[in-house]
């Protein structure tokens, strides 16, 4: 599920700052209306920390002059950072309205249909962003929007070597965030954990005019950091994020799960706290109630999951099938098995790709059906990831199929790639793996 | 009865997604509204806070705690003259409400009361820092205040979390600061109330309150409808709801017990469009007008509508006695059949005048069903109880025209050719007549 979620936060990152910052000349001449003295201004009020106010002045513009695409465009990018920077969903839904506007306006428009492919990769609609991504390349193909937003879209729906390609068609526009994020993310889906290391430096090396995407890059390192058990470095990673993006979640998080690779999980549920009373999103919820079970308070643990089953019960109330983390929160414990399975499947239609192919695997195997499971997990497996909770769930199919003796490999492995992979399944690895 | 059916199944089939209906603004809102009332000589807070379902989840016990409110005032800093002044609880009311998938939400209101009034009045409202929602603060003066300057709005752009305008290029406000300049007023003024912020969609009891009810499972829903139902009966009775009009009206058309029926189905469903069209206007013109201005218009409307049909039930009366009078004369047998088929078709046609008349007499209390329901994001609910109440209203003026109906034929039987059953169908359509002059005059005075 992490990487379900740094894949989609990646879509967002730093394409913003690159195609806003230099990738905009290129499409000049095609790029009807916005220019790139606009787009400096607006990265400029993004980066002193002031992107609402610069977003309500463009609200303004457009209530003024509702067919000026030229705003709305930039009203549309100017939505999705703040989404980013506040994690609050609502913030898409309006870009959306914005760019649908524009796209009905300008069919044409690179921009508003690059922006339109980075927002539906936001919101897991990857099947959507595909076609998107590559009109907007038609229109204009230097568009790094376009280029992130396709080659996140292709990952994420399984095809790896069409989405490699874009994101070296994205390195080859020069250092950037968000062209240094894709390659690590690449290299983390290859078995690379060092180069993945090595690709995050350089993209912070890269920075950003906008603080929030240097913190962003900032807490993707970090992770990379606690995968490869340096919890320190994580930390001062960590640390410098939220001292570029106060109060930004995803370093809050990511402070957490240092706290938890240090043993501190009652320090750890803490911090979740604060970040989920904020910010409710079942990714954080369960992890919350996790660090709760391993602190031993699990009557507390037990309200903290209380709450992920009611986001599961909005979710299916909105009509969202397809969520990933909810269907696994289910499969970890063993409730509602097979609509957890159903769900995971689902996904896996909507988005082939490795973690839903893992998930299905996973779901498999808790109704024990271990020959299947191992099909799947293989395909999750195929590209050599050195994802511990993938290498966990293999574990555990073929303890199912071949026994203790056999699956203690994989357990071994699960740990040397991440050995916090999971709060709730690294003991039992730990134990499996001796 | 059938096309009513089809309306209420239909209706039916709103209610079931409706009910399920997820907070406007989004799951994850705290939603705040802050208005602070210089009223005369003193400063008042009028707070509202609403959780939606997942808020609601994590803090809604603490919440719903009896010492909350005055929490609360501890992250609600307002200063009168560089002093900060300590908020008082004078009133305070809960609401929960279904929200999405199963779960609800939550509506905190509360009136603190801060003491004497300044010049410079700073405000701010410290609450669910860094939650996402609706923050809004307002300042408003009254009773003899002035308001001089004002960093923020003085009226609500969402009727104080009653209604959330939809629109959607507009980030909802996120204002939780206030500086003013005041002139207070000499003497005290009055203390705002909860009740007259929710006016009109305040629910007072009875059918009202069956929408702010909690919970809705398939039983509590369906005893709802029957309550609601009941409601429709038994109000049905009090004064107005043209019972009289519908008794009149099928006398003196020479009413079956069928056209009773038919007269009662066209209530329901004039009634239910009525409260509909009334609602749906309201709350298109609701920045422009109060449900309370748009009452006496309807009125007026409806008092028209029954002269109307008094007048053409009296017109068709005077020329259809002499009428069958000359086949009465002529060739009897063949003449009863004529007869009866002029009636039918006279009758069908004035019941839908008829009904739609009485059905269009605003219902006060309907519409603040439905009011609360749009308020309260229940629509579904709303429309389903309102069509429950139309029903039970049908039933009883169904069951009176039916009284008319039979009464009228106990009659006729008894004296066949009497002076009085001969001049009852015109007394009738008099009477008709006359109820509508009175609805009409009544609605005038409201209406310039």
């Amino acid at each position: 599920m992490r990487r379900h979620v740094l894949v989609a936060l990646a879509a967002f990152a730093g394409a913003l700052a690159v195609t806003l910052g230099g990738g905009f000349r290129a499409s000049d001449a095609t790029a009807r209306g916005v220019s790139p003295e606009d787009v400096a201004r607006l990265v400029q009020q993004f980066s002193a920390g002031s992107s609402l106010s610069a977003v309500l002045r463009l609200e303004r513009a457009v209530g003024e002059r509702p067919d000026d695409t030229r705003t709305l465009t930039l009203l549309g990018l100017g939505y999705q950072q703040l989404a980013r920077e506040t994690a609050d969903a609502s913030w898409l839904s309006r870009s959306g309205e914005a760019l649908r506007r524009v796209r009905t306006a300008s069919p044409g428009d690179p921009v508003a249909l690059a922006a339109l492919a980075q927002l539906a990769v936001t919101q897991h609609r990857f099947r959507e962003a595909i076609p998107l991504a590559r009109r907007a390349l038609r229109g204009d193909p230097a568009s790094s929007i376009a280029l992130g937003a396709l080659g996140d879209a292709l990952l994420a729906t399984g095809s790896h070597r069409e989405g490699f390609r874009a994101y070296d068609r994205l390195a080859g526009m020069g250092p950037s965030v968000a062209a240094y994020a894709r390659v690590a993310t690449a290299r983390q889906l290859l078995g690379r954990p060092e180069g993945a290391l090595d690709a995050m430096e350089l993209a912070i090396e890269a920075g950003s005019a906008i603080p929030e995407q240097e913190a962003w890059a900032l807490t993707r390192y970090g992770t990379l950091l606690v995968a490869a058990n340096r919890p320190g470095d994580a930390e001062v990673a960590y640390r410098r994020a939220l001292r570029l993006a106060p109060g930004y979640a995803h370093a809050e998080v990511g402070l957490a799960r240092v706290a938890a690779a240090r043993g501190h999980f009652a320090a750890a549920a803490a911090r979740l706290e604060r970040v989920v009373d904020r910010l409710p999103v079942p990714e954080y919820a369960i992890l919350r109630g996790d660090a709760l079970s391993r602190a031993g308070r699990s009557a507390e643990a037990g309200k903290a999951y209380a709450l992920v089953e009611a986001l599961e019960r909005l979710l299916e109330a909105n009509g969202v099938r397809t969520e990933l983390a909810t269907a696994l929160f289910d499969l970890d414990r063993g409730v509602r098995l097979h609509e957890a399975l159903a769900r995971a499947r689902a996904a896996h239609r909507a988005a082939p790709g490795l973690t839903s192919a893992d998930a299905v695997g996973w779901g498999l195997y808790r109704v024990g059906r271990c020959h299947e499971a191992r099909a799947w997990s293989r395909r999750a497996l195929a590209l050599g990831a050195e994802d511990g909770l993938f290498l966990f769930h293999r574990g555990m199919i073929e303890r199912c199929l071949e026994g203790a003796e056999e699956a203690r490999p994989w357990f071994v492995g699960a740990l040397s790639a991440n050995p916090t992979f999971s709060l709730r399944w690294a003991p039992l690895a730990e134990r499996l793996a001796r | 009865m059938r096309r009513l059916a089809v309306v209420l199944v239909a209706l039916a089939a709103l209610v079931s997604t409706a009910v399920a209906s997820a907070h406007p603004l989004g799951n994850f809102t705290v939603n705040r509204y802050a208005g602070i009332e210089v009223a005369g000589d003193s400063v008042y807070v009028r707070y509202a806070l609403d959780l939606a379902e997942i808020p609601t989840l994590q803090v809604g016990d603490e919440v719903r705690a009896p010492g909350y409110p005055a929490r609360l005032a501890r992250s609600l800093d307002l200063t009168v003259d560089g002093v900060r002044i300590p908020l008082r609880v004078l009133e305070r009311h809960l609401a929960t409400r279904p929200g999405a998938g199963g779960l609800s939400t939550l509506r905190l209101d509360v009136v603190y009361e801060g003491g004497p009034a300044g010049r410079q009045l700073v405000f701010r409202d410290g609450t669910f820092a860094g939650r996402v929602g609706w923050r809004e603060v307002t300042v408003s003066a009254r009773d003899g205040a002035r308001l001089l300057r004002s960093t923020v709005p003085d009226a609500s752009s969402s009727s104080a979390l009653g209604i959330y305008p939809d629109e959607l290029l507009r980030s909802p406000p996120a204002v939780s600061e206030a500086r003013a300049v005041i002139a207070p007023g000499a003497a005290a003024g009055s203390p705002p109330s909860i009740r007259a912020l929710e006016d009109p969609v305040r629910a007072t009891g009875g059918f009202e309150a069956l929408v702010e009810r909690g919970d809705l499972s398939p039983t509590v829903l369906l005893l709802s409808l029957l309550v609601a139902a009941f409601w429709g009966a038994a109000h049905a009775l009090t004064p107005g709801h043209g019972k009289a009009l519908v008794a009149a009206y099928l006398v003196g058309t020479r009413g079956t017990p069928r056209h009773a029926f038919m007269l009662g189905g066209t209530v329901t469903i004039a009634h239910t469009a009525g409260v509909f069209a009334l609602g749906l206007v309201t709350l298109g013109l609701s920045q422009l007008i109060l449900p309370e201005q748009l009452y006496p218009w309807l009125t007026l409307v409806s008092g028209l509508l029954v002269i109307g049909v008094g007048a053409a039930v009296l017109r068709q009366r005077l020329r259809g006695r002499h009428h069958t009078h000359d086949h009465y004369h002529h060739h009897d047998g063949h003449g009863s059949v004529h007869h009866h088929q002029h009636d039918a078709a006279l009758t069908s046609k004035g019941i839908l005048g008829v009904g739609i008349a009485a059905g269009l007499l605003p219902c006060p209390s309907a519409l603040v069903v439905l009011l609360s329901a749009i308020a309260l994001h229940r629509i579904g609910l709303g429309l389903a109880l309102i069509v429950a109440f139309s029903v039970g209203l049908a039933a009883t003026i169904t069951a009176i025209g039916l009284v008319a109906v039979l009464a009228r034929r106990a009659f006729g039987r008894l004296s066949l050719d009497g002076p009085v059953v001969r001049a009852l169908p015109a007394v009738s359509a008099a009477l008709i007549l006359v109820v509508g002059v009175v609805i009409t005059v009544r609605a005038v005075p409201g209406v310039i």
